[in-house]
């Protein structure tokens, strides 16, 4: 267990340690990173005091150096645009964005898979194949073009909802929609697999066989097992869910660390986009970390010496 | 073995006609989108702005309405069409070419180089996809070249995993090892014995990824970092919509609707593209 735990925590170290430096190289491979800061039509003297004031005169591996120290302390420099401390930005736009995850996170799982069980279950059943309907088309809808379809509807058709922004508490409820739906058919569809897998075992056909009636083999038995897959992709999609409220943030103006990193990039603000992928791949990485933990916690069958 | 998907497709079941018959009219539309489109994507009319589908300005008919410039929306969406086609193939072609070499060279080298490559694919892959994307064309700037460049820099990885793993397992079968042993040299032996047989398994991932492909060009264009105005992009035409949701509810809606159904077509005939090579009909 502890090697295994080792060995996964050596491998995240490493990975953390090659985004940080894929996106420091990448920034100075490609270009002046002065160049992306100042605002277009600078003069040469602009550039050069900033160039200067960021340390960006000095040697380039000294510079990754410091970065990279900072980087540890999680001190992301500072905004060259609002003159304040990136983190605090960063942490004023951070509970939105969980509380959209979250809200998308319960909508996907709560709605997600007692659909998959049910597809699953009754197979014949109308509601199944409408189901599956979902699932596939869940998986090729745009994001951008399905937050849009709900603000049309709920927002200015029918006047239910608000459209944007973040002033009132229902303001989350079309933007955390449109942000489920591709976990949501990724859940339907994860276990709807699990379940047909544990339908198919012989401990069914036993239970059956003694008397017990279907929905008791399938609240008692059935789900306990086929928990497992779901559970362990429930990490990976967070981490989608993360990514994903980029665009959903936009669409919605909900003022998250998505919809931050596009203003930043608009008002070339790099320190704090720099900042806001370094955390996105880290959490990612986390959360990576977590569903392979997760995986062997939830199954002991799995064995934890990487063996497998 | 490999097969070529147009192959697999003439075999595929009737529920799947209705998508190839979408593919079909979607690429078709792609190539002879200056012959079939009925206005130019580009011309403007102010005084046809915002006209609803079906509207008739001057002898000039809107199938699908005017945007806010008095373009004609389908015109644009036709050329649109292109776009999406020519970056979503340009960067699974470059993806699938970089990172099938790179896999190979990975699981002949081994050791060292084999361990840097493979690490190097763990770390692209661990940051999400869609954040990458997103600052390294914000570095690059914007533009058609720099979206197929920064794709294809996203997602070679995806190719890599699959090619160094269908490698390996091959590098020990008998033919290989003789072909070896009689002093083939790595050019050949890559190239004559190793790349036919992991073209199946390599094309499965490029049929899935050509759907993510045309999503996040769409999704940058969308967000205003990917091919830029006045080239019309379902992306970009979107995200005009999105201003103009409350007054003309079709710019944003269709391009949308071809975005959605195109997607959905490729996921569909992929995930038949798979089944098939994967022995599993």
């Amino acid at each position: 267990m502890s090697g295994f735990l080792l060995k996964r925590l050596a491998q995240a170290a490493i990975s953390v340690f090659g985004v940080s430096a894929l996106i420091f190289f990448l920034q100075r491979l490609t270009g002046d990173p002065v160049l992306l800061m100042v605002p277009e039509g600078a003069t040469q003297e602009a550039i050069d005091a900033l160039r200067a004031n960021l340390g960006f005169d000095r040697p380039v591996l000294i510079q990754f150096g410091e970065y990279l120290a900072g980087v540890m302390r999680f001190d992301f420099g500072t905004s060259v645009v609002q003159n304040v401390p990136v983190l605090d930005i960063i942490a004023s736009r951070v509970p939105y964005t969980i509380a959209l995850a979250a809200a998308a996170l319960a909508l996907a799982l709560g709605i997600g898979v007692p659909l998959g069980v049910f597809m699953a279950v009754r197979r014949e059943h109308w509601l199944s194949r409408i189901g599956m309907g979902f699932v596939l088309a869940g998986q090729s809808l745009p994001t951008f073009w399905s937050g849009i379809l709900l603000i049309l509807l709920f927002a200015v058709v029918l006047g239910w909802l608000p459209s944007s922004g973040a002033r009132q508490a229902s303001s989350v409820v079309l933007p955390a929609i449109c942000l489920s739906l591709l976990s949501m058919a990724t859940f339907a569809r994860v276990a709807r697999t699990a379940t047909l897998d544990e339908l198919a075992k012989p401990y069914v056909r036993a239970a059956r066989a003694k008397g017990l009636p279907m929905g008791r083999v399938v609240t008692r038995h059935v789900l306990r097992n086929g928990a497992i897959p779901v559970i362990s992709i429930a990490a990976l999609e967070i981490a989608n869910l993360l990514s994903g409220a980029v665009i959903v943030e936009t669409v919605f103006a909900w003022p998250g660390l998505g919809l931050l990193t596009i203003q930043s990039i608009a008002a070339r603000d790099f320190a704090i986009v720099q900042a806001i992928v370094l955390l996105g791949a880290f959490v990612s990485i986390f959360l990576n970390l977590a569903a392979d933990v997760l995986y062997s916690v939830v199954d002991p069958r799995i064995r934890l010496d990487g063996a497998r | 073995m490999a097969a070529s998907p147009l192959l697999l497709l003439r075999r595929a079941p009737p529920r799947l006609w209705p998508f190839v018959a979408i593919a079909a009219i979607l690429v078709a539309g792609a190539i002879l989108a200056p012959l079939i489109a009925p206005y130019d994507p580009n011309a403007q009319n102010l005084l046809g702005r915002l006209r609803a589908p079906g509207t008739e300005v001057r002898g000039v008919t809107y199938w699908l309405g005017s945007d806010e410039l008095g373009r004609d929306l389908l015109s644009r969406l036709i050329h649109g069409a292109r776009v999406s086609l020519t970056v979503a193939a340009l960067s699974v072609v470059a993806s699938g070419i970089v990172g099938t070499a790179l896999g190979m060279i990975a699981a002949w080298y081994r050791g060292l180089v084999g361990a840097i490559i493979m690490r190097v694919v763990d770390i692209v892959l661990s940051v999400p996809a869609i954040l990458l994307a997103i600052i390294t064309v914000a570095i690059m700037g914007p533009g058609l070249g720099n979206v197929v460049v920064v794709l294809a820099f996203t997602r070679w990885p995806r190719y890599a995993r699959v090619a160094y793993g269908q490698t390996l397992g091959l590098l020990s079968m008998p033919y290989v090892r003789l072909s070896r042993s009689m002093g083939g040299s790595t050019l050949w032996v890559l190239g004559r014995h190793v790349l036919p047989n992991i073209v199946g398994p390599i094309m499965v991932v490029a049929t899935l990824e050509f759907g993510l492909m045309v999503l996040f060009e769409a999704g940058l264009s969308f967000l205003g970092l990917g091919v830029q105005p006045p080239t019309p992009s379902w992306g970009s035409i979107l995200a005009t919509g999105r201003n103009y949701v409350t007054t003309a509810w079709w710019i944003a809606v269709f391009p949308g609707l071809f975005l959605f159904l195109l997607v959905l077509t490729v996921n569909v005939l992929g995930d038949h593209v798979r089944d098939v090579v994967e022995g599993r009909r």
